[in-house]
């Protein structure tokens, strides 16, 4: 069943009005065509390495663009994060965790596992959506990964 | 002795002089010795053909295996004051080493000397009597006793140290083992008393260590919680703000002027308790947060958060700035506590024409005071009590923004630097802001308040 499109961004992240705004935010650029919303951290583990529902899924399709809250059902953003960065097919995708508190414990902990921005989300629509904005476009345009 | 005595008992009286029971020797006014008591030789172990007819300190020399011996030097003294005086002299207690017979070293010993002089029918001095008393097993009893007295000094004060009664020492041996065994009975009381104060001890020590224990999970309770509200609270905050700001866009068109303001009311009470929600947990942050003492530079420290602070008034304001004293305490913390003042003074002046802001401090016994003074829009002292309190705010937000956090912050950082925090104001004339922190060096602290 290999009719997955092929997709730009994932989204992690379980509050569905975040998501809402984070996808309405990244598609009023019109940055991204294809984003995958996950809802959980275990979720975002099968889509990344095709297992659970997503086992169909091509492997070696992955996405440009990781974005992932911490505070995750199941699977928590920092152990998302930690699986991503040790596994070298998905190491290099970049990684930008959105969450709602600006813990340093946290803050410091991603960036030990090698994360590569953090954004605390604003409660101010306009600035959420710039920071957004801000992050898709750089991580999808300017940024250049190497070539899998 | 010679005939000049009698003719007849010349032999008597010398058997009668070696017979005393004294130590006696005669000296030619040259220290040779001529005549000596039997005792005289016993106790110095010498024989009478050694020594008579020889001078007294070649027979007596001092103990060359002590470098302290000065009987011979002493002996010398006191033989030539006679002679000088014409007078008898007691000399001290000597220590003076006897040589043994047999040449194998010396024996120490302990004299009571004194010297005589015996005159000639001319008036001049012509022999020396020189007696000794053999004072050595008094002087190692005393010695003896002298050490008992100090190892029961030495209890005593270890006693006395350790608040027990102790009764008075007596000179008296048999009386010193009695003190002896009341000691020892002390010192057992004593052991006992402290196991049970050791025990105690511990038993504290575990009741601290369960503190320690219930203090460390109500304060990770204490970051779970602010974790929470920061993540709990803000995201339903953001999905109002959020959606609001969608409907603003997606249906200006749908919405009257009535509406849209409505909409906006939505959204500034949104962005209202953000910034509530956010200055809360900076609140809370720094009841954690631990102190870094250092040297500030208040001077410097309350010009940089002065300029701060009036980048964003529009009236032109003056700060009227001395040398302040310099103080003791956390960098990050003191100049929130200079910003928040500074900003509350220039926020409450800023519908002056012309803010004067006044900072001054000195230091008075121990204690530094900084007063900040404006000539604002003063407050109610009937509202004092509500001043410091966090959400507390003694102006209406149509007249002055704000959160209440400010003063709340300002007051819980100078008390948790063992400061106070007090004000005044008068309605209409401006507020005097003071604070106080102690002058001396403190150790890092880490009370939480």
């Amino acid at each position: 069943m290999n009719n997955f499109e092929k997709i730009d961004i994932l989204l992690v992240e379980d509050n569905p009005y975040d998501a809402e705004l984070s996808l309405r935010a990244l598609q009023r650029k019109k940055l991204v065509n294809n984003v995958e919303w996950v809802q959980d951290g275990a979720d975002a583990l099968d889509f990344l390495f095709c297992t659970g529902v997503y086992a169909d899924r091509t492997k070696g399709e992955l996405p440009r663009l990781i974005l992932l809250d911490i505070k995750l059902p199941k699977v928590s953003g920092i152990e998302v994060l930690r699986r991503i960065k040790a596994d070298p097919e998905t190491r290099s995708i970049p990684v930008v965790m959105l969450t709602s508190s600006a813990e340093v414990q946290d803050l410091s902990e991603c960036y030990q596992l090698g994360v590569n921005s953090y954004i605390v989300k604003p409660v101010e629509f306009d600035s959420f959506q710039e920071e957004v904005e801000k992050a898709g476009f750089y991580w999808m345009l300017v940024n250049k990964v190497p070539a899998s | 002795m010679t005939a000049q005595v009698s003719d007849k008992g010349i032999t008597d009286f010398q058997l009668l002089f070696e017979s005393v029971p004294g130590l006696f020797l005669v000296l030619l006014p040259d220290f040779t010795i001529i005549a000596v008591s039997d005792a005289y030789l016993q106790a110095t172990l010498t024989r009478r053909e050694q020594i008579v007819g020889r001078h007294l300190f070649q027979v007596f020399p001092d103990n060359p295996d002590d470098p302290s011996a000065d009987g011979v030097a002493n002996l010398r003294r006191s033989l030539e004051r006679v002679l000088a005086t014409q007078a008898p002299h007691a000399m001290a207690m000597q220590k003076y080493d006897v040589p043994c017979p047999d040449g194998a070293g010396f024996e120490t010993r302990y004299w009571s000397p004194s010297n005589f002089p015996v005159f000639g029918k001319d008036g001049a001095i012509r022999y020396i009597m020189h007696r000794a008393e053999d004072i050595t097993s008094y002087v190692q009893l005393k010695k003896e006793r002298q050490e008992l007295g100090r190892l029961s000094d030495q209890m005593q004060e270890q006693c006395s140290a350790q608040e027990l009664e102790v009764p008075p020492l007596s000179g008296d041996v048999v009386a010193g083992f009695r003190h002896l065994h009341a000691l020892n009975r002390a010192l057992k009381l004593e052991i006992l008393a402290r196991n049970q104060l050791e025990e105690a001890n511990r038993e504290l020590t575990r009741q601290l260590q369960r503190n320690i224990e219930k203090l460390e999970v109500s304060n990770k309770e204490l970051e779970s919680f602010s974790y929470s509200v920061s993540h709990d609270l803000r995201a339903p905050l953001r999905a109002v703000d959020g959606f609001a700001r969608m409907l603003e866009e997606d249906a200006a068109d749908q919405l009257d002027e009535e509406g849209m303001r409505k909409l906006q009311v939505i959204r500034n009470n949104t962005r209202n308790m953000g910034r509530l929600i956010d200055e809360l947990l900076e609140f809370s942050r720094l009841g954690r947060k631990e102190l870094n003492y250092g040297r500030l530079n208040m001077t410097a420290m309350a010009r940089a958060c002065f300029d701060d602070a009036a980048s964003g008034v529009t009236s032109p304001a003056i700060l009227q700035l001395g040398e302040l004293p310099v103080a003791e305490g956390d960098i990050t913390l003191i100049k929130q506590v200079w910003f928040n003042l500074l900003a509350n003074a220039l926020k409450f002046s800023a519908k002056r024409e012309q803010i004067l802001i006044e900072v001054s401090g000195e230091l008075n016994d121990d204690v530094l005071t900084y007063t900040v003074r404006d000539n604002g829009a003063g407050f109610d002292m009937r509202y004092y009590n509500k001043l410091f309190g966090v959400f507390q705010r003694l102006h209406r937000v149509s007249e002055f923004e704000g959160t209440g956090v400010g003063l709340a912050i300002v007051h819980r950082i100078v008390t948790r630097h063992g400061g106070r925090v007090w004000a005044e104001g008068v309605v209409g004339e401006g507020a005097v802001f003071h604070f106080t922190l102690p002058a001396a060096t403190r150790e890092q602290t880490h009370e939480q308040l």
